[in-house]
């Protein structure tokens, strides 16, 4: 059995109180993944229809204040206030509890409410004349997902996730100038690289940002990179540093750091791939 | 609807406060000066010579006929809550926490002889007690057999009224309770 919760729009309170209890007890709501491939997420790559994107260890990820949304509601439902009918217009978003899953799903509000004056008959045949809002329709494929035991955040589409978590943008942000600048200080890439810094791109940015989180993550050393491009890019360097006068070579540093220069095992082809989706 | 269900039983859980109001005033209400109540009463007197125990009775029955009608309503207008197995953290006996606060009740409506004192005094204490929350104990649902507990479920402290005895919080579970306010819940 399912609970349906929802989150309210309201500039005071804590994030329990925002959330708000709809129903005990509903029926399967939303679709689940099933038939998707699971890809790890990554900013600069692009889904194909049949994928959909994981973040692992999401309750680190994200504030205190969002770890509310992580609870498993179906346990704890009874702690959650009634749903009032005044607070019915300022519905944020949904979240459905099901077998160890939350589902989420944003409410576009002003597409379902309706903004028309309704001419209501009540009892004692007092008529009303109410702009109440008519319903909220659930979409069953808003592919917003939590698995509460694994704490794993699967998702589609990235503006839907940031919407209701704000911290999934912190991991998939551009890199700040200052980030830049600490991107061009590596070892790897020469001072006097003469590239406009104010003219990288934004999808150049993310991969920038990615770049440093790999030596920040997985301990990438300079040595190592510099072994492995000039495989690939002997030409470009030299004194074990590569200049970086325009784009492509920016990408080519990039493609070293983020490893996606390799040799086919039976052809012995040399290939460059666009994106990487790591095999279980 | 579930406000209104909220507000009566505050009054509910303070009208025994009345109770001992009307006896120690001897008040008698119209209603119960009908021609059968009245043979009824001419009856009674024969084997409890006392007037006064007579109307406490009296009194206790319609308070009775309330609680039942209350109990039977309650299905109709509140919301539908559950607690799942092992999701209590903490079990605690309420009754024993209430019953200091309603021996101030007994006491206030024992020393007030002024009609219009009192219903001040009830308004002001009605007020307290919907406010509160918590504080929706009613000692006639005791004569029912209901108890109160306290149950902690994930840090947040409700209050639940069941005819159950409960003493293992692992062991609580129920799919159907009704949600008096948002901190008080009912098993009917």
């Amino acid at each position: 059995m399912g609970t349906l919760v929802c989150k309210i729009k309201q500039s005071i309170g804590t994030a329990a109180s925002k959330i708000k209890k709809i129903q005990i007890d509903c029926g399967v709501l939303y679709s689940g993944i099933e038939n998707f491939k699971v890809v790890e997420f990554n900013p600069t790559y692009k889904i194909e229809k049949d994928e959909i994107f994981v973040i692992d260890k999401f309750s680190e990820k994200i504030s205190k204040n969002d770890k509310e949304l992580l609870k498993n509601f179906n346990l704890i439902a009874i702690n959650y206030d009634q749903l009032d009918f005044s607070q019915w217009g300022t519905l944020d978003f949904l979240v459905h509890s099901k077998d160890g899953w939350n589902f989420y799903q944003r409410i576009i509000g002003k597409k379902y409410l309706s903004e028309k004056k309704v001419l209501k008959c009540v009892p004692r045949g007092i008529s009303q004349i109410s702009n109440e809002p008519e319903g909220v329709e659930i979409n069953s494929n808003s592919y917003l997902m939590y698995h509460i035991e694994k704490d794993k955040f699967y998702f589609k589409k990235l503006e839907d996730a940031i919407k209701i978590f704000k911290e999934v943008e912190n991991l998939s942000r551009e890199a700040t100038t200052l980030e830049v600048e600490e991107f061009f200080n590596i070892p790897l890439i020469n001072n006097n690289s003469s590239l406009d810094k104010s003219k990288i791109s934004s999808y150049k940015r993310k991969k920038i940002l990615l770049a440093l989180n790999e030596f920040k993550d997985k301990g990438k050393k300079i040595e190592e990179l510099v072994e492995y491009g000039n495989i690939y890019y002997k030409e470009c360097f030299v004194d074990n540093q590569i200049s970086i006068d325009d784009n492509d070579k920016l990408d080519i540093v990039l493609d070293i750091i983020h490893e996606n220069y390799y040799t086919t095992e039976i052809s012995g082809e040399r290939r460059k791939s666009n994106s990487n989706k790591k095999l279980d | 609807m579930n406000k209104f269900l909220n507000y009566i039983y505050a009054v509910d859980s303070i009208l025994l406060m009345l109770y001992i109001f009307l006896i120690k005033e001897e008040y008698v209400f119209y209603f119960l000066k009908h021609p059968k109540i009245i043979e009824i009463y001419k009856i009674l007197i024969n084997y409890i010579p006392y007037k006064i125990i007579i109307l406490g009775i009296a009194y206790l029955v319609v308070l009775v006929i309330l609680d039942i009608i209350l109990l039977m309503i309650t299905p109709f207008i509140s919301n539908i809550d559950k607690i799942e197995r092992e999701t209590v953290d903490e079990i605690e006996n309420a009754t024993e926490a209430y019953l200091p606060c309603y021996l101030g009740y007994f006491f206030v409506a024992l020393s007030i002889s002024n009609f219009q004192i009192f219903l001040i005094i009830f308004t002001l204490i009605f007020f307290l007690t919907k406010g509160a929350k918590l504080a929706h104990f009613n000692p006639v649902l005791i004569l029912f057999g209901y108890r109160y507990y306290f149950c902690k479920i994930d840090g947040v402290k409700n209050l639940l009224i069941t005819k159950d005895k409960l003493k293992n919080p692992k062991n609580v579970e129920y799919n159907k309770l009704y949600r008096i306010n948002d901190f008080t819940f009912i098993k009917i």
